[in-house]
């Protein structure tokens, strides 16, 4: 049960003047359980990508398989009882008199009785952090910036999918909200067992969450590994338009005056630690 | 969402590209005026030709133009069909009853559909060739005679302009809604008519939620420009008449006049 990607290509309007390939030839396989970043920068297909694993997208060449499932124009709703997706600025979707009901959307329309739905809704509530006795009956359209993200957010999760696909679920948030989505991330995948693809170009968030990252440049594969492998190599970033994290960049600029310095390490608590051993062993000496 | 035509601005920099909007609002205006006036097969071919040739040299290419008739298909055939039943004249050919086809109504339907292609062929040519802004542009220099009578020429050319300039971002967002709603499980396209209905406030409500904003802000943005209306405005992008709207106007002359000549030899 994973995603699969065999030879997919996608082109936007095709036989018209406006005509765009937007992703060639990808074949790549995302594993179950994890959490994986799609990078690239912008214009690099990352989005167009994302919408193929729920079948919004159908590939205009290849397939794409999800746990099994081949996705094609008959079996979408099947597929997206499986996927959930969370676009940019999901805040843009609320439209219900109250967040609950918002939240309980999805759920209703599968057919879930209404108390039960609220329920779920509730709990889906609690899980990103939004208090459902005081915020549950208010109109979505009342909260903050960062409420209505979250409650967007719970109104996917309310759905229970297995693969959860997040289009920079953090963008345009202050550095708090930043981090509870990218914890709320982090908790989904290591409590819930959600399989999460995120799309993102920050480096550093996903040094820190990712457990694999592709790499897209003009709509090709252009690296695939952990974290450790993708980072090790600076072009592989930079030629596709991105930074490595700063951490990383960090030793290695100390690498050029401390010489035998470990630059493996891509997060803050790695370089921090890559630091330490490189003093102790100066001290030894 | 992707395969609307009608209405699209194709890029490029054709005669018909650079010439002015005003001649083109008249151009196609003159046309269509003639292919109404016009019943004979010379009038007709006349102005076949005339469009063939400006698609040629627009460039557009056939694929866009052949498409925009599809659009207009169903209502070609619909007002062909009730032609036929309806027009009598010349010598019947079928009769059932109350209905019959006449030689007169075959004719009559072949005229006007060949009419109707001819119509929309002209007309998606302006959209093709000028965007909404010079055209918009065109349309309030030409009318500006009219503040004269207090009609807010000025005030009315910039809500289209402001309209069409939204479009593609709206069209954007209700497809972003579109398919966030999709991906929780929304369904279009089953369901009677109650469902149906019910199942776009999803997807309406956000929009206009979304369009206030958009207005709010960027009547916040006009106004700390200090824009203050038509009065006194001047324009950053000039409209000029050019070579191209000589050479323009030189064909349309030609083509009024054999029209005119055709009508009255008939």
């Amino acid at each position: 049960m994973s995603i699969k990607v065999d030879k997919l290509s996608y082109t936007y309007q095709p036989d018209t003047p406006f005509e765009k390939e937007a992703l060639y030839d990808l074949t790549f396989e995302i594993p179950d359980g994890q959490i994986t970043a799609i990078m690239g920068h912008t214009g690099s297909g990352k989005s167009t990508l994302a919408q193929h694993f729920n079948g919004l997208l159908l590939p205009t060449d290849g397939s794409c398989t999800v746990n099994g499932l081949l996705v094609n124009s008959k079996n979408l709703k099947e597929v997206r009882q499986h996927v959930g997706m969370i676009f940019q600025y999901p805040e843009y979707q609320l439209f219900d008199e109250t967040v609950l009901k918002d939240i309980a959307y999805g759920i209703l329309l599968r057919g879930v009785d209404p108390v039960e739905a609220e329920k779920r809704a509730a709990d889906a509530m609690r899980l990103v952090g939004l208090d459902p006795e005081t915020l549950g009956n208010r109109s979505p359209f009342d909260l903050s910036g960062g409420q209505k993200r979250r409650a967007a957010i719970a109104g996917v999760l309310v759905m229970e999918p297995e693969i959860l696909v997040m289009d920079e679920p953090a963008a345009g948030l202050d550095p708090e909200g930043r981090r509870e989505i990218l914890n709320l991330v982090r908790t989904l995948n290591k409590e819930r067992g959600i399989t999460v693809v995120i799309v993102s170009h920050s480096a550093e968030d996903m040094a820190e969450l990712a457990d694999n990252i592709l790499v897209l440049r003009q709509g090709r594969l252009h690296a695939y590994g952990t974290p450790r492998e993708v980072f090790s190599d600076s072009s592989n970033l930079e030629e596709a338009g991105l930074e490595l994290p700063l951490a990383k960049q960090l030793l290695i600029n100390l690498s050029q005056f401390l010489p035998g310095l470990d630059t493996g390490a891509y997060t803050v608590e790695g370089a921090t630690e890559a630091i330490i051993q490189y003093s102790r062993g100066e001290a030894h000496e | 969402m992707n395969n609307i035509t009608i209405g699209q601005y194709i890029p490029g920099n054709s005669l018909l590209h650079r010439a002015d909007p005003r001649t083109k609002l008249i151009a196609t205006i003159l046309y269509m005026v003639m292919i109404f006036v016009s019943d004979g097969v010379i009038g007709l071919a006349l102005s076949a030709l005339l469009v063939f040739t400006a698609v040629t040299v627009s460039g557009v290419g056939w694929k866009l133009i052949l498409r925009s008739l599809r659009g207009i298909l169903f209502v070609a055939v619909f007002t062909a069909v009730i032609n036929l039943f309806a027009v009598k004249g010349g010598s019947v050919l079928v009769d059932i009853g109350f209905l019959s086809i006449t030689t007169g109504g075959i004719v009559n339907a072949i005229r006007l559909v060949i009419r109707l292609f001819l119509l929309i062929m002209g007309v998606s040519l302006l959209t093709f060739t000028t965007t909404p802004i010079s055209l918009t542009d065109g349309i309030e220099t030409m009318f500006r005679p009219l503040n004269k009578i207090h009609v807010p020429v000025h005030d009315i050319a910039m809500m289209m302009t402001i309209a069409i300039r939204f479009v593609p971002p709206l069209m954007e967002e209700a497809g972003r809604i579109t398919r966030a709603q999709a991906s929780r499980g929304a369904d279009y396209s089953t369901g009677g008519i109650v469902a149906r209905v019910k199942g776009f406030f999803p997807i309406l409500l956000p929009m206009i939620v979304g369009a206030f904003t958009r207005a709010d802000q960027l009547a916040d943005a006009m106004e700390s420009r200090c824009y203050r209306g038509g009065e006194g405005r001047t324009k950053y992008n000039k409209l000029s008449f050019s070579k191209a709207d000589i050479v323009f106007a030189g064909f349309l002359t030609v083509y009024t006049v054999a029209m005119i000549l055709a009508k009255f030899l008939a």
